[in-house]
């Protein structure tokens, strides 16, 4: 085996996620530098000669201590002799003041084993016959092709040339502005593989030769994502034997959207026993009765967990697309009720039959009220 | 509301004093005429007398005028709200009003006439603000309660809540007592309502505003997902200008590009459209010299070509025609040829045909000869096959009997053996029999026992049975003249019975009038259960007048006014009902013969007497009668069992002679299995033996078998015969003979018809072609005529032509063809050249083409030169826009926008939640105290309860349930089976259970209540009771007793109470 290369991108490190419950952020962040601490190992694991990181492996170019810190110590404990490139995305473009820069303390920080590509030129011979040439994001939106400043193979070189850039390759008219790469690129420029950052689902935009890849983000960051939680693994063999790229998931947690139409289909959720390492969404657009409301608030929080227990899932985001409750069923309970609690039904009842904002006030009023009694055992 | 501390000064006869309170039982004691009732007074003045009143002159000093009375008091409301008032009267009068958490350090919270406003609203205590014409000591209904005088035993009976100036004290105590009249259940709900509303409200249903608050902070988290969407708005659209800009600039440039290569590609199109123009010029003179030599040139060539054609055609013509010639000749020759083929081919068929008559008719008589051989054959095959079928069969026959012989054997065999166990199932089963019928004596004798018993009972039934007709009589006789009501008629009359009692549940409502007499003066009467009594009320004085009441005020000389509670509507409606009611239960009372519902519901509970016992009877008389039958039962079963014990004379050998009833089940058992195990082997033998006489009619058989083997020893021989003679033949065995017979036969059928078809065919064909050969010669020899003619008419045509000819050629001689025909090609080529580019230059078809001029050449070269500077321009602007990319946030804030919207989606969406939640929860609690305001609580029904308890325990249950009004005016109890007037009662009573009334609303609303000198007309015995009571109640709420009687208290004192000696505190004048 001529070279051994891992390549990954897209970690989004101090990712927030703004969208989910309190409870659920910090676990979500946190997940993204245990991902990079698997894959660090994968690394270390098949002895790869050199760990590519091909952009947006922070949130953003400014993130906090916590973020940076921990992830010099994840790479402080790998062998020296294995170099580790960090490549500067759009989300953490190289530019002053940013997290990259010269003066900014993380660089001082970081072993001398760990390389950031901060020049347009920057070409590191990875062993005598392999070299690799990066060119780092300067700013968030760009419309030229990072590629076009790579240099072409120099005639008579017959090394293993591979370049890492951060980009598109759509060809687009709207994402012209995100670094758009040209797929021919890497044969015009000569190389044996050219390395991307930017999408989060493993992708091989040509299958080569020369081969295109997105390893895509190893942990997730959305539902709509393809496949992500992956790095790749390129194994470049002897001359003229193909290369090999294979996809290694390091991700801890799976991403799920699940629509719930009913409350058979919602128990069929919690009664899932492949909850705890799945975020997920629950799309909830069913009618229910008052028994089945309480049975429905029970089962989510059964899924989602409380500051006090844990959720069955690891994490869970609920869209009220629409949950309509049939009232109807308090009035079984109206006959053994106090003659005040049943003027009281029959005042909420009145409300919720008239239409406007009171109407589902007042439907929840009953709701309340039947929480109350069932619980209580008020109604017996 | 608990006191803390009061000090007054040049108040009436005291000169100073100080009293601190406890928050339990305080006993205030002290001498006549120390001061005790001015300190009540002087609570009462600091809480509700404003000091600018002129009421505070019964307060000024007796020992000083000159200094204004001044009072001090600190109380508390609730937990670290204490308030301390101070007010001095007269002209040189103030107020003040502070609070305090600790009663340590105080803030002002009102001062001057603000105090009294302030006090008023947090006392809730029914005053009104007080106002400028206000003088006297303001009075409520609480104030008379809580705060009451000894002279106000009475007036708190009488004073109604209704007439208090303000709603506050009525709505304090409906707040307090409600709660005691709510049902558990609805407090449940509206206790974990009201726990929820005030999570989320303040008590004036605003949301809460606390910086932890979730309102708060949900808020703080959508404004700032608010801002934070804003922002990443803004950035988005910059950025998406930009990218806009962008693009528009690279489409714009792309434009200009193409412009300028447009505008380079003209100016070079038009520059060599002006060199290829002058080069068509110079073509199109040479072009007209040569037209004109061509012109002649072409006139010459048209004759000579001429000419040359019509010798051409003459010569086609010759050749054409010689050819016809040579081919008619040909044509001839083949077709006699070919009728001399045919005739011989003819010739020769002819002769064939004789041949194979011959051959077929020999073909014929082959066949007749196989048909012959055929039938011989198969008669052959018959008999054989016959033959080894009946050989067959008899070699069948014989195997059959060998069996036969054999099952025969087995047959007899098995019958005797079934002989022997015929006999032995017979001696089984009469042993079983015998055993059976021993079984069933005892189990006779048994019954006939537990019939004996069953008789001996029978007496004592027979007893019962006239006690039950003579009761029955009696019964009978008590209803036989009454008519009892019908079920329908009793649940009619028991619904009439509700909906009256619903209508005058209605008119429960009663009514107060308040009376000032004038002149002239005016005379009450109060009606009730149509008595009329006269009612005398004295000035202020409030009348209450209960539910079904009348009152009648006459006014001499002037009018007569009858007020009565409820509606007429509702009234007449309960009237009607109520003659309704009493119209059908007299209908029914009189059927029945009573003359009261008591007296009916008693007949009616003997009528379900009469019908329980008619039941009993029938079942006596039924047990009586299965009794005669039971001792024919026993009379019959005793005579059969004495009969069977005289048959079973001898009892068989197993059972011996007295075998036990323990003994006999086991024996029976044995019996049967032995009879049952007898029949089972029986049946299999009797099956067996079947089947043996079934082999023994087969045994008969051998006869018929011997006739076979008889007939099949003939067919071998036949077989045998056949054999032979088949082999002395040599020939293959007939059933091979006959197929190979049969399919020569079918072949030289078949030959026969090959060969006859052919012939026919052949001789057909032959006959045919005879004829086509024979027409095909007669038409070639009628074409070579006609093309032997022809080719004379073509020579002859030749030779005109060819003379012309020569004429022609002579007369061309004079020019030079050659050369003008290459100069006139050439002209056209170049002209025709030219033209087409020329056309080209200009872009268009050659038909409209028009000549370029220096001046149109000169502006192309303009228009190149300005699409060239505009394209410099648009590059120059696109790069700045590509700068100003890099400043934007791209895809990023795209991507952060997305994120930024769904956070802010999942606060609104939560917000909504908790609006729905805490509003469904604030809607459920309004509903709730809505629901029980419409339940129209009766505050005095509600309140005389635990009253009327405690009196009814202090008098040892001589007094009963205690009426109250709705605005708490006592309006009478029961008392020995009546409703009683307080009026009625002893002072002493009246005090005490005003005492309780008072006792029981402080205990209520946990506020302070002053006693004063009260239950001084109680004896020991009461006062004892009051004193455990007081001390009970003082648990939760503070009281203050003032009094004379500082040996009363010696017992509240060791009981903990706080004792104040007034002598020791108050300073007199």
């Amino acid at each position: 085996m001529a070279l051994k290369i891992l390549h990954t991108a897209d970690w989004h490190l101090g990712r927030l996620f703004p969208s989910f419950r309190p409870l659920d952020q910090p676990k979500l962040s946190q997940a993204r530098l245990a991902a990079v601490g698997t894959l660090l190992g994968i690394a270390a694991r098949h002895q790869v000669d050199a760990v590519l990181c091909a952009g947006d492996l922070f949130d953003s170019d400014r993130p906090t201590e916590e973020y940076w810190k921990r992830l010099t110590k994840l790479l402080a404990e790998q062998e020296p002799t294995r170099p580790v490139f960090l490549l500067p995305g759009n989300h953490d473009p190289l530019r002053p003041g940013s997290v990259y820069s010269l003066e900014h303390p993380f660089r001082a920080l970081l072993p001398k084993w760990v390389h950031v590509v901060d020049r347009d030129d920057f070409e590191y011979a990875l062993s005598p016959e392999a070299v690799l040439l990066a060119v780092p994001c300067r700013s968030q939106a760009g419309s030229e092709d990072p590629t076009r400043k790579l240099p072409a193979r120099p005639h008579g070189d017959t090394r293993i040339r591979i370049g890492m850039v951060h980009g598109q390759t759509f060809d687009l008219k709207t994402c012209q502005a995100n670094f758009p790469i040209s797929k021919t690129a890497a044969s015009e420029l000569g190389l044996d593989y050219l390395a991307l950052g930017d999408t989060h689902s493993f992708r091989q935009v040509l299958t080569g030769p020369p081969p295109v890849v997105y390893p895509g983000a190893p942990e997730a960051t959305d539902f709509e994502e393809q496949e992500p939680g992956k790095v790749a693994l390129v194994f470049f063999p002897r001359r003229p034997r193909p290369l090999r790229i294979q996809a290694e998931t390091v991700a801890g947690y799976s991403w799920e959207h699940v629509r719930v139409g009913s409350i058979e289909e919602l128990r069929g959720v919690a009664a899932r026993v492949d909850l705890g390492r799945r975020v997920l969404q629950l799309t909830l657009n069913l009618t229910v009765s008052l028994d089945e409301q309480l049975e429905l608030d029970a089962l989510l929080g059964e899924l989602g967990g409380t500051d006090a227990a844990a959720g069955r899932a690891a994490a869970l985001r609920v869209t009220w697309e629409r949950v309509e409750v049939d009232t109807r069923g308090i009035d079984a309970l109206v006959p053994e009720l106090p003659p005040v609690l049943q003027r009281t039904v029959q005042r909420l009842q009145a409300l919720e039959r008239e239409a406007g904002p009171e109407a589902a006030k007042a439907a929840q009023a009953l709701r309340h009220l039947y929480q109350v009694l069932k619980r209580t055992g008020a109604a017996a | 509301m608990k006191l803390r501390a009061l000090r007054v000064a040049s108040f009436g006869c005291i000169r100073k004093a100080n009293v601190e309170f406890a928050p339990g039982l305080n006993l205030l004691h002290g001498p006549n005429d120390l001061g005790k009732s001015s300190l009540l007074e002087a609570v009462r003045a600091a809480l509700l007398l404003p000091h600018t009143s002129s009421a505070h002159q019964k307060f000024i000093s007796w020992g000083h005028p000159e200094l204004a009375p001044q009072v001090e008091l600190v109380f508390e409301l609730e937990a670290e709200r204490i308030y301390r008032v101070r007010k001095q009267f007269g002209a040189t009068g103030k107020s003040s009003l502070e609070v305090s958490r600790d009663g340590l350090s105080y803030t002002q919270e009102a001062q001057a006439r603000e105090v009294d406003s302030r006090l008023r609203k947090l006392l809730r205590w029914g005053l009104a603000e007080p106002g400028r014409g206000k003088r006297a000591m303001p009075g409520s209904f609480l104030v008379t309660a809580l705060l009451g005088t000894q002279s106000q035993a009475e007036e708190l009976f009488q004073r109604a809540l209704s007439a208090d100036e303000d709603s506050s004290g009525r709505d304090l105590i409906r707040g307090a007592l409600e709660a005691l009249a709510e049902d558990p259940r609805f407090k449940q709900v509206l206790s974990q309502a009201s726990e929820q509303v005030k999570r989320a409200f303040t008590s004036t249903g605003m949301k809460q505003r606390g910086r932890t608050h979730f309102w708060v902070q949900l808020k703080q988290q959508l404004t700032e997902a608010d801002e934070r969407v804003r922002e990443l708005i803004e950035q988005q659209t910059a950025s998406e200008t930009v990218q806009r800009e962008l693009l528009k600039r690279e489409e714009e440039l792309a434009e200009l590009h193409e412009e300028a290569n447009a505008a380079q590609i003209a100016l070079a199109r038009a520059e060599k459209r002006l060199a290829k123009q002058l080069e068509w010029s110079a073509a199109e003179a040479r072009l007209v010299t040569a037209a004109q030599a061509v012109k002649r040139l072409d006139t010459a060539a048209k004759a000579e070509a001429e000419a040359a054609q019509a010798v051409s055609a003459a010569e086609a013509e010759v050749i054409r025609a010689e050819s016809l010639v040579t081919a008619a000749r040909q044509a001839t020759e083949q077709a006699a040829q070919g009728l001399k083929t045919a005739e011989a081919q003819h010739v020769q068929l002819e002769g064939d045909a004789a041949v194979q008559l011959v051959a077929f008719e020999r073909l014929n008589s082959e066949k007749q000869q196989l048909v012959r051989q055929l039938e011989d054959a198969q008669r052959e095959q018959a008999q054989a096959e016959a033959a080894a079928g009946l050989v067959k069969k008899a070699n069948e026959t014989a195997k059959l009997h060998a069996d036969a012989v054999q099952r025969l054997t087995q047959a007899e065999t098995k019958h005797a053996e079934l002989t022997q166990l015929v006999t032995a199932e017979s001696a089984a089963r009469v042993e079983a029999e015998r055993a059976e019928a021993w079984l069933e004596i005892l189990a006779q004798e048994a019954e006939v026992e537990r019939l004996r018993g069953l008789l001996a009972g029978r007496s004592k039934q027979q007893a019962e049975l006239a006690e039950l007709e003579a009761e029955i009589s009696r019964v009978e006789k008590k209803l036989k003249r009454a008519e009892l009501p019908s079920a329908a008629a009793l649940s009619s009359l028991e619904q009439r019975r509700r909906a009256c009692e619903l209508a005058e549940q209605r008119l429960e409502v009663g009514l107060e009038l308040r009376v000032v007499p004038e002149s002239p003066p005016l005379q009450l009467w109060i009606t009730a259960d149509g008595e009329r009594r006269e009612h005398s009320a004295g000035e202020g004085e409030g009348v209450g007048v209960a539910a079904r009441q009348r009152l009648e005020l006459e006014l001499p000389g002037v009018a007569r006014i009858e007020v009565q509670a409820g509606s007429p509507e509702d009234r007449a409606r309960a009237t009607a009902l109520r003659v309704e009611l009493d119209g059908a239960l007299a209908v029914v009372l009189k059927a029945a013969g009573v003359t009261s519902w008591e007296q009916l519901e008693k007949l009616l509970a003997a009528a379900a007497r009469l019908a329980e016992l008619r039941q009993s009877r029938e079942q006596a008389v039924l047990t009586l009668a299965a009794g005669a039958e039971t001792a024919a039962r026993l009379a019959e079963l005793e005579q059969a069992s004495a009969t069977a014990r005289q048959a079973f004379v001898a009892p068989p050998a197993p059972l011996g002679a007295g075998p036990t009833p323990e003994q006999l089940p086991a024996l029976l058992t044995a019996a049967r299995g032995a009879v049952a195990r007898a029949t089972q082997a029986l049946s299999r033998l009797s099956g067996e033996q079947t089947a043996a006489e079934r082999a023994a009619q087969q045994a008969q058989a051998d006869a018929r078998v011997l006739v076979a083997e008889l007939e099949r020893d003939q067919a071998d021989a036949a077989a045998a015969a056949l054999a032979l003679e088949a082999a002395a033949k040599g020939a293959a065995p007939p059933a091979e003979r006959v197929k190979d017979l049969q399919r020569a036969l079918a072949e030289l059928e078949q030959r026969l018809a090959l060969a006859t078809a052919e012939r026919g065919a052949a001789l057909g064909a032959a006959a045919e072609r005879l004829a086509q050969a024979s027409r095909e010669h007669t038409a070639a020899r009628a074409a070579q005529d006609r093309a032997e003619e022809t080719r004379v008419q073509a020579l002859q045509a030749e030779a005109t032509a060819k003379s012309r000819l020569e004429t022609q050629k002579e007369q061309q001689l004079e020019v030079d063809p050659a050369s003008i025909h290459a100069e006139r090609e050439r002209a056209r080529a170049a002209e025709s050249d030219l033209k087409a580019q020329l056309a080209e230059l200009a872009g268009c078809a050659v038909t409209e083409l028009t000549l370029l001029t220096e001046a149109e050449l000169e502006a192309a070269k303009q228009r190149a030169a300005e699409a060239a500077t505009a394209t410099r321009l648009k590059q120059s602007e696109l790069d700045t826009l590509r700068g100003s990319l890099t400043q934007v946030g791209g895809d990023v804030v795209t991507e952060r926008l997305r994120e930024a919207r769904a956070a802010q989606q999942q606060i609104l969406a939560e917000l909504d939640a908790k609006d729905l939640e805490f509003g469904g929860w604030k809607l459920l609690q309004e509903s709730l105290e809505a629901a029980a305001k419409e339940e129209d609580t009766n505050l005095g029904a509600v309140l005389a309860a635990p009253v009327a308890a405690r009196f009814s325990e202090l008098t040892g249950g001589r007094y009963g349930r205690l009426s109250l009004s709705a605005g708490l005016q006592a309006t009478g109890i029961a008392a020995a089976g009546g409703e009683r007037q307080l009026e009625e009662l002893s002072a002493g009573t009246q005090e005490q259970l005003a005492t309780l009334l008072r006792l029981t609303l402080a205990e209520q609303l946990q506020t302070t209540l002053v006693l004063d000198d009260q239950l001084s007309q109680t004896d020991s015995a009461r006062y004892s009771w009051f004193q455990e009571k007081l001390l009970e109640v003082a648990k939760t709420t503070q009281l203050v007793l003032i009094t004379c009687f500082p040996e009363r208290g010696e017992f509240l004192a060791n009981a903990g109470a706080n004792c104040v000696d007034l002598g020791k505190v108050i300073e007199r004048e």
